[in-house]
């Protein structure tokens, strides 16, 4: 794929995670400023504020199962701030796979104490394999941050 | 409970100290009826202000953190270490805590 297709899919992958967002009654907004978070969102009643880092990769066929791969800036990943939450939205030919929603500070957890992905230069890599609905990243099972929405409840409005 | 890991980073107005959802898990497994807080932020003029008037700061940020109901489990803890990120770089330590921790007034 060419970095302006690159470009297209994220900005995709942005719009539709706003739109689970949306859907499930939290308020969104584009950073008219790019420092890095690419969405913010807001449950108004109890002022509750998150930012939201979308990575988004396209699933590669394996000779078992399939796989994806995330790049993580580490600079950014090592803040260790409590409302920073990743998504890792996988596509496949048909359409949107499944989202990964995870907190940073989990993220970091896993990276310092599990050593998940692989650091290259400034980045960490995540290489995540998919095979029978379960997804694994460095030998951890991520199965469970499947559209892990617990932090962002339905509002009811 | 043999360590607990602090970590902390500087932001643009202040401090921010967070444990790990590990730690906090082996905090709530040593004890309890703990409550870690799991972050706590400290602006830089609260934080020089505390410093100049009070005590080293640390050693009130890990009672705070840890949300233990008892001074006692404090000691219970023999290592605290706090980490700087990036780059986890251990800045801070303390060992055996012994404070009692006051409540501050005006």
């Amino acid at each position: 794929m060419s970095k302006k297709y690159n470009l297209y899919l994220g900005k995709a992958g942005q719009l539709y995670v706003m739109s689970e967002f949306l859907i499930r009654g939290w308020n969104v907004a584009m950073p008219e400023v790019d420092t890095g978070d690419d969405i913010f969102v807001v449950e108004y009643d109890k002022d509750s504020f998150y930012r939201i880092q979308v990575k988004t990769a396209t699933i590669v066929e394996r000779q078992q199962g399939s796989s994806a791969q995330f790049s993580v800036s580490l600079s950014q990943f090592e803040e260790n701030q409590l409302s920073i939450y990743y998504v890792f939205l996988l596509r496949d030919k048909i359409g949107w796979y499944k989202m990964l929603l995870i907190s940073q500070i989990t993220l970091l957890d896993f990276f310092y104490n599990n050593n998940i992905g692989s650091v290259y230069e400034k980045n960490l890599t995540l290489y995540f394999s998919i095979k029978d609905d379960k997804i694994t990243c460095s030998n951890l099972d991520f199965t469970e941050y499947i559209n892990n929405f617990n932090d962002f409840p339905i509002v009811n409005h | 409970m043999e360590k607990l890991r602090i970590y902390y980073s500087f932001k643009g107005n202040g401090i921010s100290f967070s444990l790990l959802p590990s730690d906090c898990n082996l905090l709530k497994t040593a004890f309890p009826e703990a409550q870690p807080a799991m972050g706590i932020f400290v602006q830089y003029d609260i934080n020089s202000d505390f410093r100049n008037y009070h005590a080293q700061l640390e050693n009130y940020i890990f009672p705070a953190i840890a949300g233990l109901p008892k001074a006692d489990y404090l000691k219970k803890i023999r290592v605290v270490e706090f980490i700087k990120t990036p780059g986890r770089i251990v800045t801070y330590e303390i060992n055996n805590y012994e404070q009692e921790v006051q409540p501050i007034s005006g």
